[in-house]
């Protein structure tokens, strides 16, 4: 039976929806450890804070940013960092952790879009309120926001490319661990899809082919060093929003095909 | 057990968990690579410190120190991640920990093999990258490394107690993650692994110099680096032989006391 557009979007909210419930259930277990979460991000933002300073205490400006243009970039980098925590780090490692141990099985033989359950099983909207408010809070109030070049119009442009970044990003982590469906691991091909999604340096720093490299190659710059670059004016928004937007649908064409070949790939545990 | 027997008991632990990391070959690969990222990241924030600077930063030198925090963080069970102390957290949290319990040897040795057995490949690689940065400092003399072997011994005694202890505390909490995560967060900036702590201010340097964090990065660091002066050298060495006593009686002593009430499920 074909499936209706409504249909297929109803489908994927259903799934989202409990599994947010199901995250938030598992995640309330251990009630002090929230707390002591949100304790440890705002210590993380507290000593980002300390280093910025002790750079600063050494430099005028980094790149061309100042101090305050930097933890500009430090607010974009946090809500980066903890999107991408929320709805894709956990889900990269419990993909690869069901293919070694080959549960992922049981969820083959599911009624479900089973690339849109693999890539949304956690979904913690507790941990994006419980770990990202204070720290990004911290931020915006320690940002003199009248000294930052702002307009509506790079606003929204820096938005567009900071959500096509956000899946872009995302598609280059769930690409690196697909080897685990050859090879039956992937951790160390996941641990570096961490530390390469953290590079916080503003591309202006960059010489022309390390930008190029870091917003096509390895496109790590583009939800946070590119938004930045839009919105407080160093670029130019336009050209950017196109080569995002392209590098997004490039994304979900290659994360669809790379899939299907991954499964062909995949020896069955039980079956 | 005799000596012997328990020493190649704990080098076959180290040896078998090897051999678990050998059998992803293709894993092996990505451990070189990840560091080498890493250090590429860092060479590129740290080149644009240099341009922006008032006053000369010598990259080179500070390309040598990240590539040296590599080595120190690998072979001194990684200060700013305290990874050991989830280790120990995951097994007692998990119930494993029964696993090494039933074994005729002592548990935390038994542990720390096990650990050091999976990052062996990284320890080994982080001997060429320290290689490097010898090379890229021009070469050192051999009092520079047997100090710097001793320094690093110490950074690891204080960081082996640090873990234990917060791996500790999953006897009493279960999990343990955040309180892991708010230290390493500590620990990273003031041992002088995210920024060498000369660029912090005099007075801060001063407050910072008799806690334990310096020791476990930095100034083994520095004294491959042979920045410090004899007589900073000689405090160094005292304050970090403090702590590693203190944190190392501290540590045993809780990691006993947990042991005693411990209730141990599988066996």
């Amino acid at each position: 039976m074909k499936q209706t557009v409504s249909n297929f979007f109803k489908i994927r909210m259903r799934i989202v929806g409990i599994n947010i419930a199901n995250t938030f259930n598992l995640e309330t277990s251990y009630p002090a450890e929230n707390w002591a979460n949100a304790f440890s991000t705002l210590l993380y933002t507290a000593s980002y804070v300390i280093f910025l300073n002790v750079i600063f205490g050494n430099v005028e400006t980094l790149a061309g940013y100042s101090y305050n243009d930097m933890l500009f970039f430090s607010l974009l980098s946090q809500t980066a960092f903890y999107t991408l925590y929320t709805w894709s780090f956990d889900n990269m490692d419990n993909l690869v952790n069901s293919i070694h141990q080959g549960e992922l099985d049981l969820l083959l033989t599911k009624p479900l879009p089973t690339l849109f359950y693999a890539t949304t099983r956690t979904f913690s909207l507790l941990r994006l309120a419980r770990d990202a408010f204070l720290p990004i809070a911290m931020i915006a109030l320690l940002i003199s926001w009248s000294d930052l070049n702002l307009s509506t119009e790079r606003a929204i442009a820096g938005l567009i490319i900071f959500i096509c970044g956000q899946w872009v990003l995302h598609v280059f982590q769930f690409l690196l661990i697909l080897p685990a469906f050859w090879n039956g691991q992937s951790q160390a091909l996941l641990r570096l899809s961490y530390t390469l999604s953290e590079p916080n340096v503003p591309l202006e720093g960059l010489t022309k082919f390390w930008r190029f490299f870091l917003l096509t190659a390895l496109p790590v710059c583009l939800p946070v060093a590119a938004s930045v670059s839009v919105i407080l004016g160093r670029s130019n928004a336009v050209p950017m929003v196109i080569w995002s937007l392209f590098l997004a649908a490039v994304a979900t064409v290659v994360r669809f095909f790379a899939w299907r070949r991954a499964l062909l790939a995949y020896n069955s545990a039980s079956s | 057990m005799s000596m012997s027997k328990s020493s190649s008991a704990y080098l076959y632990i180290f040896y078998y968990h090897f051999l678990t990391i050998l059998a992803y070959p293709y894993e092996l690969l990505i451990t070189v690579i990840e560091p080498a990222a890493e250090i590429g990241f860092l060479v590129l924030f740290w080149g644009m410190v240099a341009r922006g600077s008032s006053h000369p930063i010598d990259l080179i030198s500070m390309v040598a120190y990240f590539i040296m925090v590599q080595f120190v963080s690998i072979w001194s069970l990684n200060p700013g991640g305290l990874n050991f102390s989830n280790y120990i957290g995951y097994r007692i949290k998990s119930g494993i920990l029964s696993q090494s319990l039933i074994r005729p040897i002592r548990t935390l040795p038994a542990l720390l093999f096990e650990h050091r057995g999976y990052f062996f490949v990284d320890m080994i690689f982080s001997v060429i990258l320290l290689a490097l940065a010898i090379k890229l400092l021009g070469g050192i003399e051999l009092n520079q490394l047997v100090m710097f072997i001793v320094f690093s011994i110490l950074s690891c005694i204080i960081t082996f107690s640090l873990c234990v202890l917060i791996g500790s505390l999953a006897f009493i909490t279960k999990e343990i993650s955040s309180i892991r995560h708010s230290v390493s967060h500590l620990v990273r900036i003031l041992s002088g692994a995210m920024v060498p702590l000369n660029f912090f201010p005099e007075g801060i340097r001063h407050w910072l110099s008799i806690t334990p964090f310096p020791s476990m990065v930095f100034v083994p660091i520095s004294v491959l680096q042979n920045k410090l002066p004899p007589t900073v050298l000689l405090f160094n060495f005292k304050v970090a032989l403090f702590w590693s006593f203190l944190l190392l009686g501290a540590a045993l002593l809780i990691w006993q006391r947990n042991m005693k009430k411990y209730e141990a499920n599988g066996i």
